[in-house]
Protein backbone atom coordinates (compact mmCIF):
# COMPACT_ATOMS: atom_id res chain seq x y z
CA UNK A 1 0.00 0.00 0.00
CA UNK A 2 1.55 3.42 -1.13
CA UNK A 3 0.35 7.01 -0.38
CA UNK A 4 1.90 10.08 -1.69
CA UNK A 5 1.52 13.27 0.33
CA UNK A 6 0.71 16.43 -1.61
CA UNK A 7 1.59 19.20 0.47
CA UNK A 8 3.82 22.38 0.36
CA UNK A 9 5.33 21.43 4.30
CA UNK A 10 6.57 18.13 4.58
CA UNK A 11 5.09 17.87 8.10
CA UNK A 12 1.85 16.59 6.83
CA UNK A 13 3.97 13.97 5.09
CA UNK A 14 5.82 13.47 8.15
CA UNK A 15 2.15 12.97 10.49
CA UNK A 16 0.91 10.37 7.99
CA UNK A 17 3.57 8.29 7.70
CA UNK A 18 3.74 8.41 11.42
CA UNK A 19 -0.21 6.90 11.62
CA UNK A 20 -0.12 4.91 8.38
CA UNK A 21 4.03 3.61 8.26
CA UNK A 22 4.81 0.72 10.82
CA UNK A 23 2.48 -1.63 11.54
CA UNK A 24 -0.39 -0.55 9.36
CA UNK A 25 2.15 -1.46 6.78
CA UNK A 26 1.68 1.71 4.13
CA UNK A 27 4.74 3.27 2.17
CA UNK A 28 4.32 7.11 2.46
CA UNK A 29 6.15 9.39 0.47
CA UNK A 30 5.62 13.36 0.05
CA UNK A 31 4.96 15.55 -3.29
CA UNK A 32 5.97 19.40 -2.76
CA UNK A 33 3.44 20.35 -5.55
CA UNK A 34 1.69 18.10 -8.42
CA UNK A 35 4.51 18.90 -10.63
CA UNK A 36 6.81 16.79 -8.19
CA UNK A 37 3.93 14.18 -7.70
CA UNK A 38 3.30 13.55 -11.09
CA UNK A 39 5.85 11.04 -11.65
CA UNK A 40 5.01 8.61 -9.16
CA UNK A 41 1.30 9.22 -8.82
CA UNK A 42 0.51 6.20 -10.95
CA UNK A 43 0.78 3.53 -8.82
CA UNK A 44 -0.25 5.22 -5.64
CA UNK A 45 -3.09 3.61 -3.63
CA UNK A 46 -4.26 6.74 -2.35
CA UNK A 47 -3.51 10.10 -2.79
CA UNK A 48 -3.72 12.94 0.15
CA UNK A 49 -3.58 15.88 -0.68
CA UNK A 50 -2.96 19.21 1.63
CA UNK A 51 -6.36 21.26 1.14
CA UNK A 52 -4.96 24.62 3.47
CA UNK A 53 -4.53 26.68 0.58
CA UNK A 54 -6.23 29.40 -0.86
CA UNK A 55 -9.23 28.08 -2.43
CA UNK A 56 -8.80 28.69 -5.75
CA UNK A 57 -5.44 27.40 -6.35
CA UNK A 58 -6.82 24.14 -4.41
CA UNK A 59 -9.38 23.85 -6.93
CA UNK A 60 -7.20 23.85 -9.74
CA UNK A 61 -4.92 21.42 -7.62
CA UNK A 62 -7.43 18.93 -7.42
CA UNK A 63 -8.48 19.22 -11.13
CA UNK A 64 -4.78 18.48 -11.76
CA UNK A 65 -4.56 16.04 -9.31
CA UNK A 66 -7.45 14.02 -11.63
CA UNK A 67 -6.37 14.75 -14.85
CA UNK A 68 -2.83 13.29 -14.12
CA UNK A 69 -4.16 9.94 -12.71
CA UNK A 70 -6.90 9.35 -15.79
CA UNK A 71 -7.60 5.90 -15.26
CA UNK A 72 -5.54 4.98 -12.17
CA UNK A 73 -8.09 4.56 -9.08
CA UNK A 74 -5.86 5.85 -6.21
CA UNK A 75 -8.83 7.73 -4.21
CA UNK A 76 -8.13 10.86 -2.87
CA UNK A 77 -8.13 12.15 0.52
CA UNK A 78 -7.97 16.15 1.58
CA UNK A 79 -6.83 17.19 4.74
CA UNK A 80 -8.11 20.61 6.15
CA UNK A 81 -8.36 22.54 8.85
CA UNK A 82 -12.56 23.45 10.13
CA UNK A 83 -12.39 26.18 8.89
CA UNK A 84 -11.86 25.22 5.58
CA UNK A 85 -14.55 22.25 6.15
CA UNK A 86 -16.85 24.03 3.74
CA UNK A 87 -14.83 23.92 1.02
CA UNK A 88 -13.55 20.16 1.79
CA UNK A 89 -17.05 19.46 1.34
CA UNK A 90 -17.32 21.18 -1.87
CA UNK A 91 -14.29 19.27 -3.53
CA UNK A 92 -15.65 15.86 -2.60
CA UNK A 93 -18.52 17.15 -4.84
CA UNK A 94 -16.13 17.51 -7.35
CA UNK A 95 -14.63 14.43 -7.07
CA UNK A 96 -12.57 14.17 -4.53
CA UNK A 97 -13.27 10.94 -2.17
CA UNK A 98 -12.79 12.41 1.31
CA UNK A 99 -11.49 13.79 3.98
CA UNK A 100 -10.08 14.31 7.43
CA UNK A 101 -9.73 17.65 9.73
CA UNK A 102 -6.92 18.69 11.68
CA UNK A 103 -5.99 18.30 14.01
CA UNK A 104 -5.10 14.89 12.46
CA UNK A 105 -6.23 11.78 14.63
CA UNK A 106 -4.48 8.67 13.66
CA UNK A 107 -7.65 6.51 14.41
CA UNK A 108 -9.48 8.74 12.29
CA UNK A 109 -7.20 8.81 9.14
CA UNK A 110 -6.68 5.19 9.18
CA UNK A 111 -9.89 4.23 8.84
CA UNK A 112 -10.46 6.88 6.57
CA UNK A 113 -7.73 5.56 4.35
CA UNK A 114 -8.95 1.95 5.10
CA UNK A 115 -12.66 3.03 3.61
CA UNK A 116 -11.29 4.83 0.55
CA UNK A 117 -9.31 2.48 -0.54
CA UNK A 118 -11.14 -0.97 -0.45
CA UNK A 119 -12.76 -2.22 -3.93
CA UNK A 120 -16.39 -1.17 -4.06
CA UNK A 121 -18.37 -3.90 -3.64
CA UNK A 122 -15.89 -6.54 -2.01
CA UNK A 123 -18.23 -8.21 -0.16
CA UNK A 124 -19.63 -9.51 -2.85
CA UNK A 125 -18.29 -12.63 -4.97
CA UNK A 126 -16.37 -11.59 -7.85
CA UNK A 127 -17.06 -14.20 -11.14
CA UNK A 128 -13.59 -12.97 -13.54
CA UNK A 129 -15.36 -14.77 -16.43
CA UNK A 130 -18.10 -12.23 -16.96
CA UNK A 131 -15.39 -9.53 -17.67
CA UNK A 132 -14.25 -11.65 -21.00
CA UNK A 133 -16.89 -10.95 -23.17
CA UNK A 134 -16.61 -7.60 -22.69
CA UNK A 135 -13.00 -7.53 -23.70
CA UNK A 136 -13.75 -9.07 -27.05
CA UNK A 137 -16.37 -7.10 -27.50
CA UNK A 138 -14.59 -3.90 -27.04
CA UNK A 139 -11.38 -4.94 -29.41
CA UNK A 140 -14.47 -6.59 -31.86
CA UNK A 141 -16.21 -3.37 -32.24
CA UNK A 142 -13.44 -1.20 -32.44
CA UNK A 143 -12.11 -3.48 -34.90
CA UNK A 144 -14.83 -3.25 -37.23
CA UNK A 145 -16.58 -0.36 -36.37
CA UNK A 146 -13.62 2.55 -35.75
CA UNK A 147 -10.90 0.10 -37.57
CA UNK A 148 -8.72 0.71 -35.22
CA UNK A 149 -6.73 -1.84 -33.28
CA UNK A 150 -6.99 -1.54 -29.61
CA UNK A 151 -4.73 -3.50 -27.04
CA UNK A 152 -5.77 -4.35 -23.71
CA UNK A 153 -3.39 -2.97 -20.98
CA UNK A 154 -4.21 -3.60 -17.66
CA UNK A 155 -7.58 -4.99 -15.27
CA UNK A 156 -8.22 -3.87 -11.58
CA UNK A 157 -11.17 -3.65 -9.38
CA UNK A 158 -12.33 0.01 -8.48
CA UNK A 159 -12.21 1.40 -5.37
CA UNK A 160 -14.53 3.97 -6.60
CA UNK A 161 -17.57 4.78 -8.97
CA UNK A 162 -15.81 7.61 -9.91
CA UNK A 163 -14.75 8.07 -13.66
CA UNK A 164 -12.32 10.67 -14.87
CA UNK A 165 -12.96 10.50 -18.60
CA UNK A 166 -13.67 13.40 -20.44
CA UNK A 167 -16.28 11.87 -21.86
CA UNK A 168 -18.32 8.38 -20.85
CA UNK A 169 -21.09 5.55 -23.09
CA UNK A 170 -22.93 4.11 -19.81
CA UNK A 171 -25.12 1.33 -20.98
CA UNK A 172 -27.85 0.15 -18.15
CA UNK A 173 -28.15 -4.03 -18.44
CA UNK A 174 -30.94 -5.32 -16.42
CA UNK A 175 -32.87 -9.09 -16.70
CA UNK A 176 -31.35 -12.33 -15.25
CA UNK A 177 -28.15 -9.52 -14.14
CA UNK A 178 -28.34 -6.32 -13.85
CA UNK A 179 -25.43 -3.55 -13.68
CA UNK A 180 -24.11 -1.18 -15.74
CA UNK A 181 -20.83 -1.30 -18.64
CA UNK A 182 -19.88 2.22 -19.31
CA UNK A 183 -16.45 3.37 -21.66
CA UNK A 184 -14.78 6.31 -20.81
CA UNK A 185 -11.75 8.44 -22.70
CA UNK A 186 -10.60 11.86 -23.14
CA UNK A 187 -12.09 14.01 -25.27
CA UNK A 188 -9.94 13.94 -27.91
CA UNK A 189 -9.82 10.38 -28.31
CA UNK A 190 -13.25 10.31 -28.62
CA UNK A 191 -13.30 12.90 -31.45
CA UNK A 192 -10.91 10.48 -32.97
CA UNK A 193 -12.32 7.25 -32.56
CA UNK A 194 -15.80 9.06 -33.80
CA UNK A 195 -14.39 10.59 -36.59
CA UNK A 196 -13.11 7.10 -37.66
CA UNK A 197 -16.71 5.46 -37.45
CA UNK A 198 -17.60 8.32 -39.94
CA UNK A 199 -14.27 8.15 -42.47
CA UNK A 200 -14.41 12.03 -41.26
CA UNK A 201 -11.80 14.65 -40.26
CA UNK A 202 -11.86 13.94 -35.94
CA UNK A 203 -13.83 17.13 -34.61
CA UNK A 204 -11.96 19.91 -32.36
CA UNK A 205 -13.96 19.51 -29.35
CA UNK A 206 -16.89 17.06 -28.04
CA UNK A 207 -19.92 17.94 -29.65
CA UNK A 208 -23.32 16.46 -29.97
CA UNK A 209 -22.28 13.81 -32.81
CA UNK A 210 -19.73 12.72 -31.12
CA UNK A 211 -21.78 12.12 -28.01
CA UNK A 212 -23.84 10.29 -30.10
CA UNK A 213 -20.90 8.45 -31.62
CA UNK A 214 -19.67 7.47 -27.97
CA UNK A 215 -23.09 6.64 -27.40
CA UNK A 216 -23.44 3.96 -30.20
CA UNK A 217 -20.11 2.60 -29.30
CA UNK A 218 -21.11 0.97 -25.93
CA UNK A 219 -24.28 -0.14 -27.61
CA UNK A 220 -21.96 -2.08 -29.51
CA UNK A 221 -19.82 -3.16 -27.30
CA UNK A 222 -22.48 -4.08 -24.84
CA UNK A 223 -24.90 -5.86 -27.32
CA UNK A 224 -21.58 -8.24 -28.63
CA UNK A 225 -21.42 -9.31 -24.93
CA UNK A 226 -24.93 -10.26 -24.59
CA UNK A 227 -24.99 -12.30 -27.70
CA UNK A 228 -21.46 -14.06 -26.04
CA UNK A 229 -22.97 -14.35 -21.96
CA UNK A 230 -26.69 -15.87 -23.70
CA UNK A 231 -27.70 -18.45 -21.85
CA UNK A 232 -25.28 -17.87 -18.48
CA UNK A 233 -26.19 -16.59 -15.72
CA UNK A 234 -25.03 -13.14 -16.57
CA UNK A 235 -27.55 -12.60 -19.44
CA UNK A 236 -28.86 -9.29 -19.51
CA UNK A 237 -31.14 -6.85 -21.14
CA UNK A 238 -30.22 -4.14 -22.91
CA UNK A 239 -31.50 -0.27 -21.93
CA UNK A 240 -30.95 2.59 -24.37
CA UNK A 241 -27.46 4.47 -23.87
CA UNK A 242 -26.67 7.25 -22.10
CA UNK A 243 -23.63 9.48 -22.54
CA UNK A 244 -22.03 11.90 -20.04
CA UNK A 245 -19.53 14.43 -20.48
CA UNK A 246 -17.50 16.56 -18.03
CA UNK A 247 -14.22 16.01 -15.70
CA UNK A 248 -14.63 13.17 -12.87
CA UNK A 249 -18.36 12.30 -12.82
CA UNK A 250 -19.33 9.96 -11.30
CA UNK A 251 -21.48 6.68 -12.23
CA UNK A 252 -23.27 5.30 -9.97
CA UNK A 253 -23.52 1.22 -9.92
CA UNK A 254 -26.08 -1.22 -8.35
CA UNK A 255 -25.34 -1.05 -5.13
CA UNK A 256 -23.06 -3.67 -3.98
CA UNK A 257 -21.37 -4.76 -6.83
CA UNK A 258 -18.29 -5.10 -7.67
CA UNK A 259 -16.42 -2.68 -10.62
CA UNK A 260 -13.97 -4.21 -12.94
CA UNK A 261 -11.88 -1.67 -15.04
CA UNK A 262 -10.34 -2.71 -18.11
CA UNK A 263 -7.59 -0.39 -19.50
CA UNK A 264 -7.12 -0.07 -23.17
CA UNK A 265 -4.15 1.65 -25.83
CA UNK A 266 -6.06 2.87 -28.47
CA UNK A 267 -2.75 4.47 -30.21
CA UNK A 268 -1.37 7.01 -28.36
CA UNK A 269 -4.17 7.02 -25.73
CA UNK A 270 -6.00 5.14 -23.60
CA UNK A 271 -9.39 4.46 -22.86
CA UNK A 272 -11.37 2.59 -20.02
CA UNK A 273 -14.36 0.04 -19.58
CA UNK A 274 -16.01 -0.51 -16.54
CA UNK A 275 -18.04 -3.32 -16.08
CA UNK A 276 -20.25 -3.57 -12.66
CA UNK A 277 -22.71 -6.98 -13.08
CA UNK A 278 -24.14 -9.25 -10.61
CA UNK A 279 -26.50 -12.29 -11.29
CA UNK A 280 -30.17 -11.50 -9.26
CA UNK B 1 -7.36 -21.59 -70.09
CA UNK B 2 -10.32 -23.06 -71.02
CA UNK B 3 -13.55 -23.30 -68.98
CA UNK B 4 -13.71 -26.54 -67.15
CA UNK B 5 -14.55 -25.96 -63.75
CA UNK B 6 -17.48 -23.61 -64.77
CA UNK B 7 -20.80 -23.73 -63.91
CA UNK B 8 -22.96 -22.17 -66.87
CA UNK B 9 -26.25 -22.67 -65.76
CA UNK B 10 -25.33 -21.21 -61.86
CA UNK B 11 -23.53 -17.94 -64.02
CA UNK B 12 -26.91 -17.63 -65.35
CA UNK B 13 -28.34 -17.24 -62.31
CA UNK B 14 -25.60 -15.46 -60.86
CA UNK B 15 -26.00 -12.76 -63.96
CA UNK B 16 -29.87 -12.89 -63.56
CA UNK B 17 -29.73 -12.75 -59.55
CA UNK B 18 -27.10 -9.63 -60.33
CA UNK B 19 -29.35 -7.82 -62.87
CA UNK B 20 -32.15 -7.98 -60.64
CA UNK B 21 -30.53 -5.71 -58.42
CA UNK B 22 -28.37 -3.15 -60.89
CA UNK B 23 -31.24 -2.53 -63.06
CA UNK B 24 -33.21 -0.81 -60.92
CA UNK B 25 -32.73 2.34 -60.61
CA UNK B 26 -33.99 5.60 -58.32
CA UNK B 27 -33.49 3.08 -54.63
CA UNK B 28 -34.63 5.15 -52.00
CA UNK B 29 -34.39 3.61 -48.46
CA UNK B 30 -35.03 4.18 -44.75
CA UNK B 31 -32.85 4.34 -42.21
CA UNK B 32 -34.08 4.14 -38.78
CA UNK B 33 -31.71 4.10 -35.95
CA UNK B 34 -31.61 6.21 -33.21
CA UNK B 35 -27.87 6.72 -33.34
CA UNK B 36 -27.39 10.33 -35.71
CA UNK B 37 -23.53 8.16 -36.30
CA UNK B 38 -25.56 4.81 -37.27
CA UNK B 39 -28.05 6.51 -39.37
CA UNK B 40 -25.11 8.66 -41.28
CA UNK B 41 -22.32 5.17 -41.40
CA UNK B 42 -25.37 3.15 -43.37
CA UNK B 43 -26.77 5.97 -45.80
CA UNK B 44 -23.02 6.16 -46.58
CA UNK B 45 -22.73 2.35 -47.48
CA UNK B 46 -25.88 2.45 -49.39
CA UNK B 47 -25.14 5.52 -51.15
CA UNK B 48 -22.50 3.38 -52.33
CA UNK B 49 -24.43 0.81 -53.79
CA UNK B 50 -26.19 3.15 -55.84
CA UNK B 51 -28.94 4.56 -53.42
CA UNK B 52 -30.51 7.05 -54.96
CA UNK B 53 -32.41 8.27 -51.86
CA UNK B 54 -31.83 7.79 -48.35
CA UNK B 55 -34.63 8.63 -45.58
CA UNK B 56 -33.70 8.62 -41.73
CA UNK B 57 -35.38 8.32 -38.93
CA UNK B 58 -34.60 8.13 -34.64
CA UNK B 59 -36.92 5.71 -33.55
CA UNK B 60 -40.27 3.75 -35.25
CA UNK B 61 -42.93 5.87 -34.37
CA UNK B 62 -40.99 8.45 -37.06
CA UNK B 63 -40.48 6.33 -39.33
CA UNK B 64 -43.99 5.44 -39.21
CA UNK B 65 -44.75 8.95 -40.19
CA UNK B 66 -41.74 9.32 -42.56
CA UNK B 67 -43.19 5.91 -44.53
CA UNK B 68 -46.75 8.23 -44.68
CA UNK B 69 -45.21 10.93 -46.25
CA UNK B 70 -41.59 10.18 -47.98
CA UNK B 71 -43.30 8.46 -50.84
CA UNK B 72 -41.94 4.58 -52.34
CA UNK B 73 -39.70 2.77 -49.97
CA UNK B 74 -38.15 -0.07 -51.59
CA UNK B 75 -36.18 -1.16 -48.83
CA UNK B 76 -36.27 -0.61 -44.80
CA UNK B 77 -33.15 -0.85 -42.59
CA UNK B 78 -34.14 -0.92 -38.68
CA UNK B 79 -32.47 -0.66 -35.38
CA UNK B 80 -33.54 -2.78 -32.50
CA UNK B 81 -33.31 -0.79 -29.53
CA UNK B 82 -34.92 2.58 -29.88
CA UNK B 83 -36.96 5.34 -27.52
CA UNK B 84 -40.97 5.44 -28.33
CA UNK B 85 -40.89 2.28 -30.46
CA UNK B 86 -38.62 0.10 -31.08
CA UNK B 87 -37.50 -2.05 -34.03
CA UNK B 88 -39.09 -5.17 -33.29
CA UNK B 89 -42.41 -2.76 -32.61
CA UNK B 90 -41.95 -0.78 -35.76
CA UNK B 91 -41.28 -4.10 -37.61
CA UNK B 92 -44.73 -5.64 -36.61
CA UNK B 93 -46.51 -2.12 -37.26
CA UNK B 94 -44.97 -2.46 -41.12
CA UNK B 95 -46.29 -5.83 -41.73
CA UNK B 96 -49.24 -4.96 -40.66
CA UNK B 97 -49.86 -2.27 -42.39
CA UNK B 98 -51.79 -3.02 -46.30
CA UNK B 99 -49.77 -0.30 -48.09
CA UNK B 100 -46.50 -0.81 -46.30
CA UNK B 101 -45.97 -4.70 -45.84
CA UNK B 102 -44.27 -5.70 -48.87
CA UNK B 103 -41.18 -3.31 -48.10
CA UNK B 104 -38.62 -5.79 -47.28
CA UNK B 105 -37.52 -4.76 -43.63
CA UNK B 106 -33.42 -5.16 -42.56
CA UNK B 107 -32.75 -5.55 -38.77
CA UNK B 108 -29.17 -3.85 -38.22
CA UNK B 109 -28.77 -4.13 -34.76
CA UNK B 110 -26.66 -5.28 -31.53
CA UNK B 111 -29.67 -8.13 -30.95
CA UNK B 112 -27.28 -10.70 -32.42
CA UNK B 113 -28.26 -13.45 -30.20
CA UNK B 114 -30.14 -16.49 -32.12
CA UNK B 115 -33.62 -15.93 -30.11
CA UNK B 116 -33.83 -12.31 -31.24
CA UNK B 117 -32.87 -13.11 -35.00
CA UNK B 118 -35.33 -16.05 -34.93
CA UNK B 119 -38.50 -13.24 -33.41
CA UNK B 120 -37.83 -10.87 -35.69
CA UNK B 121 -37.61 -13.13 -38.72
CA UNK B 122 -40.85 -14.69 -37.44
CA UNK B 123 -42.55 -10.96 -37.41
CA UNK B 124 -41.46 -10.36 -41.23
CA UNK B 125 -37.68 -9.43 -41.48
CA UNK B 126 -36.25 -10.25 -44.89
CA UNK B 127 -32.90 -10.31 -43.71
CA UNK B 128 -30.45 -9.26 -40.44
CA UNK B 129 -26.89 -7.40 -39.67
CA UNK B 130 -25.48 -8.06 -36.60
CA UNK B 131 -23.31 -5.21 -35.38
CA UNK B 132 -20.63 -4.30 -35.11
CA UNK B 133 -20.63 -4.87 -39.29
CA UNK B 134 -18.47 -3.50 -41.83
CA UNK B 135 -20.23 -1.52 -44.87
CA UNK B 136 -19.21 -4.33 -47.15
CA UNK B 137 -21.14 -6.99 -45.30
CA UNK B 138 -24.14 -4.28 -45.04
CA UNK B 139 -24.05 -3.63 -48.77
CA UNK B 140 -23.75 -7.64 -49.54
CA UNK B 141 -27.69 -7.86 -47.74
CA UNK B 142 -29.00 -5.14 -49.13
CA UNK B 143 -28.24 -6.64 -52.41
CA UNK B 144 -29.58 -10.02 -51.12
CA UNK B 145 -32.67 -8.50 -50.37
CA UNK B 146 -33.26 -6.48 -53.26
CA UNK B 147 -32.67 -9.68 -55.47
CA UNK B 148 -34.97 -11.46 -53.15
CA UNK B 149 -37.24 -8.56 -53.70
CA UNK B 150 -37.49 -8.15 -57.13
Amino acid sequence: MKAIVISEKQLLASQVRQVLGGSSGWSVSWAANIADAKASIDNQTLVILDYEQDPVVATATLKRVQEVQRFNDAPILLVGSKAVEPGLKEAVARGANGYVCRPLEGDSLRAKAEELTKPVGAKTKLDVRLINPFIGAAIEVMKTTVQMEIRRKEIFLKKNYRMFGDISGVMGLSGQASGSVVISMPGPLACLLVGKMLGEEPAAEVNDSVRDGIGELINQISGHAKATLAGSEYHFMLSLPVVISGRGHEIAHRTGAPCIVVVFDAGKEEFAIQVSLSPE
Amino acid sequence: MGNEGLDIGNLESLEKSLGAVFERKDLRFLVVDDSGTMRRIIAKALKDIGADTVVEAGDGMEALLKLQSAGKIDVILTDWNMPKMNGLEFLKSVKGNAAFKDIPVIMVTTEAEKASVLEAIKAGARNYVAKPFTPDVLKAKVEQTLGIAK
